[in-house]
């Protein structure tokens, strides 16, 4: 019993839960409108997208290194296929398949650079940033454009809607809420119950021990961004339709909030460490920032200095926490 | 020595580029690029972005990246411009001159913020930078409000100054880069800038100061940055927060295209100095093509940092063999 506690307390995901339960306590206080149902509704419906992207963000940091290209990605591929679902009359199914197909290449050309020629991943990744943001906007004009008709369903597709009796405001729950939890129990199975997901770990945590262990440290390397690639063109969609539009400038620079989220949620930039449930509790930590900070009176253009704040003191504290560790161990030696 | 002759390549290299691409605007664009306005617009538009590559390179050659540069340039121009309004509305040299300066104590703040938490937090710096970027930047949609802010008149002439039909901006990039050049080549403290990005570890046993050495790089570049953010204010006219966000990825596209290595422990200023100059050369020349809008740009900048590591990593290869 003791040894569990004592294995919570060690838990970085415990202390977000509690950061989180805090500021919802002094949110409800100040406001007394934080625990109405259209909020906590609200709340979910607002992280849906970048917890998708939070996926990305982990896999490549566990495993490599930073991914800055997962919104670009996201919004080159959703950008193209709305245009086609637009312009002809090809099924929702197949202009998916076919997103998939631009996200995985994009996540190709991420692969082949960082494998092949071991590169900074940041340094690549912000290369084919710009290139799909070059693509996006210089080739195929990027526009803004509504939802085409075989989205229409989707974008309109609400799994659940809640009226709050205080107030009166209602919220709804969007479908995509669905595919982010599939894709987040696809994903623990695969991280937790799989050699893949152990190599994902391994490769991050120790290379050339990894190696030695028998893992096809390069296969798996390409494989984590060819997957971060469909992952954020999956991102995308969710992210159009729940908009209703697409406008591939709104997913410029949407890496930052991700960056930040994972980081509090415990993920380690240096690799090897990072966990699902520190991922979405990051991510609804600030989800949670960003939709409250009005409720409490503070001018949104605070936002970005508080987003600054918690990246800085997330890492500054984990960093602390790595060199600590280290000192522990050389101690042992 | 080898480390010598392979630094004198990088600015060789970048030096042969820059000739080849003015023979080549100058053959198929003729007088239209080859007149001294051309050059005049080339000179000024370059020292922004030229200054934050500079620093970014600084923090490169210690193993670090410096992703806030263009927010600090920001948060220095808004500051600089708010008080320029409240002391100096009729262009007092006076109220002007305490703004710039204190503009650039903030930069050489926010450089030694960046610095403590690279250094003694030891934070990734990637992250570091990443983390004080967005605070910079909301700070300075605090400080604007959100909206642009306008500079007052008299500060404008800063930039459109011309010394021997030189531009003021181009001539205070050209001096900067030779005092960081011989900074970086000639002292002890470039020696241990070197030292550290190669080898932390072994440049601390070696007694480096290495929290001196990397703050002192950060601070650096907080400094050309909020250089870089008073000259923006002076030729844009006003400032705002996420002016010039594309200029991130130019700047790492200069460094490496100077000969910086990401890793560090590479990397001398002259080459990147001549970098900044061939990219825009290379911008400017894609400005008399009218089918080329300025989103192209942004995906040949990434097709030519991809391509350039690339090249120079079976430049290492075929060396090593």
């Amino acid at each position: 019993m003791n040894k569990t506690i004592k294995r919570v307390l060690g838990m970085n995901e415990f202390y977000v839960a509690l950061i989180i339960v805090i500021l919802a306590t002094f949110i409800q206080v100040k406001s007394g409108l934080f625990f109405a149902v259209n909020n906590i509704v609200d709340l979910f419906r607002a992280i849906v997208v970048n917890a998708i992207y939070a996926l990305c963000a982990m896999f490549a940091f566990v495993s490599t290194g930073a991914d800055v290209s997962f919104p670009m990605i996201a919004g080159m591929s959703t950008y193209i296929i709305f245009r086609l679902g637009a312009t002809t009359s090809i099924p929702a199914f197949i202009l998916v398949l076919i997103a998939i197909l631009i996200g995985a290449i994009c996540g190709c050309v991420n692969g082949f650079f960082i494998v092949k020629y071991h590169f900074n991943s940041l340094i690549v990744t912000l290369s084919t940033s710009s290139i799909c943001y070059g693509i996006a906007f210089g080739a195929l004009k990027g526009v803004r454009i509504s939802v085409p008709e075989p989205f229409a369903w989707f974008s309109s597709w609400n799994i659940l809607r809640v009226t709050s009796e205080k107030t009166g405001l209602s919220a709804s729950l969007h479908g995509a809420f669905l595919v982010m939890v599939v894709l987040y129990i696809l994903a623990y199975l695969v991280l937790n119950h799989t050699m893949v997901g152990r190599a994902i770990y391994a490769i991050g945590g120790d290379e050339i021990s990894a190696r030695r262990a028998g893992f096809h440290v390069d296969k798996i390397r390409f494989g984590v961004f060819v997957v971060n690639g469909i992952i954020a063109a999956i991102g995308g969609i969710c992210y159009a339709c729940m908009s209703r539009n697409c406008s591939p400038m709104e997913y410029y620079g949407g890496e930052m909030i991700v960056i930040a989220a994972i980081v509090l949620g415990g993920v380690r930039l240096t690799g090897g460490h990072g966990s699902l449930l520190g991922c979405f509790l990051g991510t609804f930590l600030l989800g949670m920032v960003s939709n409250s900070l009005t409720m409490i009176g503070v001018s949104v253009y605070y936002q970005n200095v508080f987003l600054g704040i918690i990246i800085i003191l997330g890492a500054s504290i984990a960093a602390i926490q790595a060199t600590r560790s280290m000192r522990v161990r050389s101690d042992v030696e | 020595m080898s480390k010598r002759t392979r630094l004198d390549s990088d600015f060789l290299r970048m030096l042969i580029i820059l000739i080849a691409l003015l023979i080549f605007a100058g053959v198929t664009r003729g007088s239209a690029f080859m007149s001294v306005l051309n050059f005049q617009t080339i000179g000024k538009q370059l020292t922004e972005y030229g200054l934050m590559a500079l620093g970014l390179a600084m923090a490169m050659i210690t193993g670090g990246i410096d992703l806030s540069t263009v927010y600090i340039a920001n948060l220095c121009g808004a500051l600089a411009a708010l008080m320029m309004k409240s002391m100096a509305p009729q262009g007092q040299i006076g109220g002007i001159l305490l703004a710039c300066g204190v503009a650039l104590i903030v930069g050489l703040i926010c450089g030694g913020l960046n610095g403590f938490l690279v250094s003694v937090v030891k934070v990734p710096p990637m992250l570091a930078t990443l983390g004080t970027y967005e605070l910079f930047y909301g700070i300075t949609i605090v400080l604007s409000n959100g909206k642009s802010i306008t500079s007052i008149a008299a500060f404008k002439k800063f930039a459109s100054t011309m010394v021997f039909k030189v531009p003021l901006p181009f001539i205070i990039f050209v001096v900067a880069a030779i005092i960081l050049s011989i900074i970086v080549s000639a002292t002890p403290f470039g020696r241990r800038l070197h030292l550290v990005g190669v080898n932390a570890k072994a440049a601390a046993f070696s007694g480096v100061n290495n929290v001196k050495v990397i703050t002192m790089a950060y601070m650096t570049s907080g400094l050309l940055s909020a250089i870089a953010g008073l000259i923006s204010l002076s030729r844009v006219a006003s400032v705002k927060a996420d002016f010039g966000s594309s200029y991130v990825m130019m700047t790492i596209l200069i460094a490496v295209l100077g000969g910086c290595d990401p890793n560090g422990g590479w990397g001398e200023i002259p080459g990147v100095a001549t970098a900044v100059i061939v990219l825009q050369v290379i911008s400017a020349y894609l400005n008399t093509i009218p089918w080329i809008n300025n989103y192209y740009r942004q995906a040949l900048y990434g097709l030519l940092l991809l391509g350039f590591m690339t090249y120079k990593y079976y430049r290492v290869k075929g060396r090593r063999r």
